[in-house]
């Protein structure tokens, strides 16, 4: 049977303002689900209730029909890319590769110009090659699924066409949500779509419904 | 350890400095009595930076996050850690001066 993280129940709210309401999602190893949306609409509040780092008024959340429970940041289940910088300002990148990836070596296969900035912190890097370094930790660490909000930002053509080979070949063990306002990208890599709006998940099977849904004004 | 050590260098330079000067007081004045004193700065300087991280710095609790540590488990062992190595800097300081 295929591994699989879903989700339902999600309700979040801010000062009686609801973000989030019944939100259901499946992610099965093997799968990119794409998670799309307009600014504001919850996106990354989702994704942080989902990693564990942000607390939500209730959620439901399964690894094979198992609950995770309460502190499960430290099974290490699910990995989370956030959409600031991840690696600490006084972390070099082979300390991070280090601490962070199971298997560093096969990390440096994947993307091997990393070996030419293994002793550089975080500041001396491109925000290009800091945004692939970073893809790289998250997917090379032991969690079985991976949320990566908005890994394309600020990136070149080039560094984006990296990110997306690497996304592919790490789909074949892992399961992964990806967000990102370059829904191009997101739509030819993912096997499964969502859009959210107004606090609800809705699943696209057409990429017509993305108009449909008021995420986008026509393909 | 070598997550809550990458999370110690943060600010290392400025509690090791605390340590050394309680071990300095403890050195001048010829009194372990001092510990005392310095006990309840090294708590009130590690609230203070603690809540500077949190609101300064912030973001960089997604690293260990992803590492498997939340804030309170991060806080407590570094600042363990922390109470550690001031215990064996003023165990060793009335040891060879006192």
């Amino acid at each position: 049977m295929t591994d699989f993280l879903e989700f339902d129940s999600i309700e979040l709210a801010f000062a009686g303002r609801k973000i989030l309401s019944s939100i259901h999602m499946q992610c099965k190893v093997g799968q990119i689900v794409g998670l799309l949306g307009r600014n504001g609409t919850g996106k990354s509040c989702l994704m942080k209730v989902v990693f564990g780092s942000m607390d939500a008024q209730h959620k439901h959340i399964r690894v094979n029909d198992v609950p995770l429970g309460e502190d499960y940041l430290r099974k290490r289940v699910i990995a989370y890319l956030p959409q600031e910088n991840l690696i600490p300002g006084n972390v070099t990148i082979r300390m991070a590769l280090d601490i962070f990836v199971t298997d560093s070596k096969k990390a440096i296969e994947v993307f091997p110009q990393v070996r030419d900035f293994l002793d550089f912190r975080p500041a001396q890097l491109s925000g290009g090659y800091r945004r692939i370094i970073e893809t790289l930790l998250i997917l090379f660490s032991p969690a079985q699924f991976c949320i990566l909000d908005e890994p394309f930002s600020g990136l070149m053509p080039v560094h984006i066409e990296t990110i997306m080979q690497i996304l592919s070949q790490a789909k074949v063990q892992k399961g992964i949500i990806i967000t990102d306002h370059m829904h191009r990208h997101v739509t030819t890599l993912s096997d499964k779509i969502y859009v959210l709006k107004s606090g609800k998940c809705y699943p696209v099977r057409e990429l017509h419904e993305l108009v449909n849904l008021g995420y986008l004004n026509d393909l | 350890m070598r997550v809550i050590f990458s999370f110690y260098r943060n600010f290392i330079w400025f509690v090791t400095g605390i340590s050394m000067f309680g071990c300095y007081m403890m050195w001048l004045y010829g009194s372990a009595a001092f510990m005392i004193f310095v006990f309840w700065v090294k708590i009130v300087t590690n609230i203070l930076l603690g809540l500077y991280v949190n609101i300064f710095h912030d973001s960089q609790f997604y690293f260990y996050y992803n590492l498997g540590f939340s804030r309170t488990r991060l806080f407590a062992a570094t600042f363990m850690l922390d109470m550690l190595i001031w215990i064996l800097m003023s165990v060793l300081t009335i040891t060879i001066f006192l």
